[in-house]
């Protein structure tokens, strides 16, 4: 059985068995970056797909293969970068201003979200929203960053972020959430 | 990344730690759309052992084309020296049977005496009435002389077999004739010169009668027999004691030198005769019939053996690759801008070290090992298909096509070996002239192995520089068989090689 950094230099050599075995060790994880991304799984499969003729493609480029794990992450979100500047369109105006925070009281379900349900509230999320909210939020991430990344300003990207996350709250307050405070 | 240290934020928190590491299951069919895609190990893998071995094949078939056409050639010699061998014994046979016939003969006429079976009066005369003393008989005994010499010499040729006994019989009878024209001729002449020449054919009673009629009418006939005579193969020593004792008479009679020399060759013709015409001669003819056996005559004496050289040589080569560059894109990568970047990295250095087997004066055969050091260096640029959008002033957006620059360099290292033949084409005094054709295989050893194959072709100068070394000088080209590719797939290079080759042969043997 290779560890990981053995496989990783089979799969320089193009060597087929590792790269099945290479596949199947990461799959999964990388389904579930595509999904974050997109906004449906169809989407998913093809940012998937194409980021990983790419990884096997540029594998030999990885000098150190610590990092794999690192690396193949990075390649499926810039490949969903780029899927999303293939798919750019003029995203809609939101009347942000009319996005009035709720103050209503509801009894805190924050215990019964799924990350199935927090996915599928991303995935409703425009595609720039989207994009800024994961790369900020989950992908860790800074706005100068995110703005070279999607070819925009910080500011953009700042705002993104804020409708992006307004959005959600709003969605979260229609089942229920209003605190994200776990207890 | 400074989002792990921004302010602790509990809806965000909410989400990283619910989706950082989500996972999710693909669906199996994704796999298999992305195999295709892969890039696949672009050199087949060839282990070290299959080289060596493909190395020492070419070795020992090279070792073989060299030494299979001096066995073949020693075994025909064997071959021919069979026949020869027993073809001298039969002709020793075939002499010793003569001389006993000889000697039997002699014996005979010793034993037996003439008059057995001659009368003895035609023997006492003649003896007694000798030989003619006309002058006419010169030019008549001439005339005979050069016709046995010529029938002579036919029955040599008989004995040594170079014809059929059918020809040598054919022989035998024109001899016969001779005989008989000679009687007759000295009969009508009446110019005797040879008084114990008795016609070696049975004489018909007119020729026995005109004979006779000849002898009375000159006086000194010497025919005066009337005995039927029979020339077969039962009464032979009969008919050598008479030629026997009538050379005896004519050695006796010390008479003109013409007619000694004339018996001689009779004397000779005689004995030629009775060996073809003797029972131990068949042994000797009946080999000849074989059909399996040729003569090819006597082995020659051979002072200088021709030789096949064997050398050794070692070279060394700087060259210069040139590229047969083809972009390998696709829909999704277009290929351009490719640049090969000069500067020494297209220079590499080649050496050689193998053996050359002469196959002939003009073909030699080469193999060897060798070792290349080649570096090569590209540039290009990979149009992808995904898009870049760019605002710089925030108030457009630039849409553009990512482009990525990539560079494929490579310093390679091959161990190799070749084959190749040699024809020299012109050979002059000082230096000789050849064009080398052949193939090599070479395996790369360093980074990925990658296995080549090129088709080698020079022109070389060979000169002697010592007693056993030569020196020469090839300009080569060498053209790959194959491409190499980086992993990308992207560029396909045929690293082709120009190098200017110079070594030293040195004779083995």
């Amino acid at each position: 059985m290779l560890n990981e950094q053995e496989l990783v230099k089979a799969c320089q050599k193009n060597d087929r068995k590792a790269q099945t075995a290479f596949y199947n060790l990461y799959k999964s994880k990388l389904m579930g970056v595509c999904r974050r991304y997109t906004r449906t799984p169809e989407e998913a499969e093809d940012i998937y797909q194409e980021a990983f003729v790419k990884i096997f493609n540029n594998i030999h480029s990885l000098e150190n293969p610590k990092a794999v794990g690192a690396w193949v992450r990075k390649a499926v979100i810039h490949t969903a970068i780029n899927y999303y500047h293939a798919n750019l369109k003029f995203q809609q105006n939101t009347d942000y201003e009319n996005i009035v925070l709720s103050n209503d009281d509801y009894p805190n379900l924050l215990s019964t979200l799924t990350s199935e349900e927090l996915l599928s509230l991303i995935n409703q999320l425009p595609d720039g929203y989207r994009m800024v909210f994961n790369l900020y939020v989950i992908d860790g991430y800074n706005h100068a960053e995110i703005g070279e990344l999607l070819g925009v300003s910080e500011n953009t990207s700042k705002s993104q972020l804020s409708r992006a996350k307004e959005l959600l709250r709003k969605q979260l307050k229609q089942l229920g959430i209003i605190s994200y405070e776990r207890t | 990344m400074s989002a792990l240290d921004k302010d602790k934020d509990p809806f965000e928190d909410l989400f990283r730690d619910n989706l950082f590491d989500f996972e999710s299951e693909p669906n199996d069919k994704l796999w298999k759309a992305i195999e295709p895609q892969l890039p696949a190990n672009p050199a087949r893998k060839i282990p070290y052992w299959q080289f060596a071995a493909v190395a020492v094949l070419l070795l020992l078939t090279g070792i073989g084309v060299y030494l299979l056409p001096s066995k073949m050639n020693n075994n025909s010699e064997a071959k021919i020296e069979q026949p020869v061998e027993k073809f001298a014994n039969s002709q020793k046979e075939a002499e010793k049977s003569i001389e006993e016939n000889k000697h039997s003969n002699v014996e005979t006429k010793k034993s037996d005496n003439i008059a057995k079976d001659l009368p003895t009066e035609d023997i006492s005369t003649l003896s007694s009435k000798n030989i003619a003393k006309n002058p006419n008989d010169a030019p008549n005994s001439n005339e005979l002389a050069e016709e046995s010499v010529g029938i002579s010499s036919k029955i040599n040729t008989a004995k040594l077999g170079n014809i059929s006994k059918k020809e040598a019989i054919t022989v035998e009878k024109e001899a016969i004739v001779s005989y008989k024209k000679q009687g007759v001729l000295k009969a009508k002449k009446g110019n005797r010169t040879d008084t114990g020449e008795v016609p070696p054919i049975t004489p018909t009673d007119n020729h026995q009668s005109e004979l006779s009629s000849a002898g009375d009418q000159q006086g000194n006939a010497i025919y005066n027999n009337t005995q039927k005579y029979s020339f077969n193969k039962s009464n032979t020593k009969g008919r050598s004691a008479v030629f026997s004792d009538r050379t005896n008479n004519t050695i006796n009679d010390n008479g003109v030198s013409t007619n000694n020399q004339l018996s001689e060759v009779a004397g000779s013709r005689f004995k030629m005769l009775s060996a073809l015409d003797s029972k131990e001669y068949h042994p000797f003819t009946n080999h000849f019939r074989t059909p399996k056996i040729r003569y090819r005559g006597p082995k020659p004496t051979v002072y200088f053996k021709e030789s096949k050289p064997l050398e050794w040589y070692v070279s060394a080569m700087p060259l210069i690759n040139y590229y047969t560059i083809t972009a390998n894109g696709n829909d999704a990568n277009y290929v351009h801008q490719i640049a090969v970047n000069d500067d020494a990295d297209r220079l590499g250095f080649y050496t050689q070290a193998g053996l050359v087997f002469t196959l002939s004066d003009r073909f030699k055969l080469r193999t060897g090992l060798t070792f290349t050091k080649t570096n090569h260096s590209f540039s290009y640029q990979v149009r992808t298909d995904s898009l870049v959008v760019q605002s710089p002033d925030n108030t457009g957006v630039d849409v553009s096509f990512a482009e990525i620059k990539k560079v494929y360099s490579q310093s390679a290292y091959y161990l190799g070996t070749k084959v190749e033949l040699q024809y020299t084409f012109l050979r002059g005094e000082s230096l000789s002239h050849y064009v080398n054709v052949g193939v090599e295989g070479a395996y790369k050893i360093n980074g990925s192995n990658q296995f080549n194959g090129f088709a080698n072709i020079a022109y070389g100068i060979t000169r002697q520089i010592g007693d056993n070394a030569y020196l020469f000088i090839e300009p080569t080209f060498s053209y790959s068989l194959n491409q190499q590719s980086d992993s990308n797939s992207l560029l396909l290079i045929k690293p082709n090689k120009i190098g200017f080759n110079i070594g030293i042969n040195f004779k083995l043997r």
